[in-house]
């Protein structure tokens, strides 16, 4: 299965989305002004990986910034991997990284977690 | 007589402008709208939590615009001399003012009905503690739905969240059809 490598741009972040290795990561700013377009493809990719997932699927999530209509994208792509978890052995980690004293990612981090059932880990980088 | 409004930018663009933009609202101008907000902003050397928060409500601020500017009334463009090609109209300008505290202020053109229900909204949301706004931001952003216009309906919410203060708002009568738009985010 062929993987995803997107360079960042100033409004939308750094994909790699690598099934071989099982590592997902995004990182960067999301604050496209449509970002359906932007994140369609990835949320296709992750409906093929469930198929193919084993192992550990380790998923890298380090936002700077993300705009509301992302949001509701980035929900897409942890129900994409919830229903990866459910539907065979795969084991799915979430790292949501957030830099020291930024509250406010933190938070969107739990509100993320509380309504979905994978594990989250809360990682705080030094600034 | 029809209302002044670019009067009323000029009456919210005073004193200690950060940034400000009137006119057509592009991809392009937001680009470079938050480009120099956030570079002012960093220069200032104001504190990285509370240019993050500004930045987040920029963000909501300007897409609302792109995303909602309804086309003004010819007769308004014409008095303002917009170009050929430029056919809306908005604003959206940062003032500091004392104390630290950060003034955004935005305008456009909306229907009567928009009005309407835009009112509606922000008095609801004006009504909500910071609690009630994150649990209804958590029951908007999982209700799998998309607005007509591609956004989550979660602009409002997540600006009310990041500033903390009640929004302040006006809908200035345009002629029988139009209102114009002022929404006052405070970040303190």
């Amino acid at each position: 299965m062929d993987s995803i490598n997107i360079e960042g741009t100033p409004k939308t972040p750094t994909i790699s989305f690598d099934a071989a290795s099982g590592i997902i990561e995004i990182k960067g700013r999301s604050i496209p002004e449509n970002s359906i377009e932007f994140y369609k493809p990835l949320v296709d990719w992750l409906d093929k990986f469930s198929d193919v997932a084993t192992g550990v699927v380790n998923v890298n999530i380090q936002l700077e910034y993300f705009n509301t209509s992302s949001s509701k994208c980035i929900l897409d792509v942890f129900k994409k991997l919830e229903n990866l978890q459910n539907k065979n052995r795969a084991e799915v980690v979430i790292n949501w990284y957030y830099e020291e004293d930024d509250e406010d990612m933190l938070e969107a981090g739990e509100d993320y977690q509380s309504i979905l059932k994978i594990p989250f880990n809360m990682v705080e980088i030094a600034e | 007589m029809e209302a002044n409004i670019h009067g009323l930018y000029e009456k919210f663009n005073a004193g200690d402008v950060i940034v400000s933009h009137e006119g057509d609202m592009t991809s392009g101008t937001i680009d470079n709208f938050l480009v120099k907000a956030e570079d002012s902003l960093l220069s200032s050397g104001e504190n990285s939590k509370k240019i993050k928060k500004i930045y987040n409500i920029l963000v909501e601020a300007t897409q609302n615009l792109f995303h909602h500017q309804a086309t003004p009334p010819g007769t308004f463009l014409k008095s303002i001399g917009a170009a050929a090609g430029e056919d809306n109209y908005s604003f959206c300008t940062m003032v500091k003012e004392d104390g630290g505290i950060y003034r955004i202020t935005t305008g456009n053109f909306v229907s009567n009905a928009t009005a309407k229900s835009l009112k509606e909204r922000i008095e609801q949301l004006n009504s909500l503690s910071h609690d009630e706004l994150k649990s209804l931001y958590k029951i908007v952003l999982n209700n799998d739905e998309f607005t007509e216009k591609g956004g989550g309906g979660l602009g409002f919410i997540e600006m009310a969240r990041k500033s903390g203060n009640k929004f302040g708002y006006d809908f200035v009568k345009y002629n029988d059809d139009y209102k114009f738009f002022v929404l006052e985010v405070l970040v303190s």
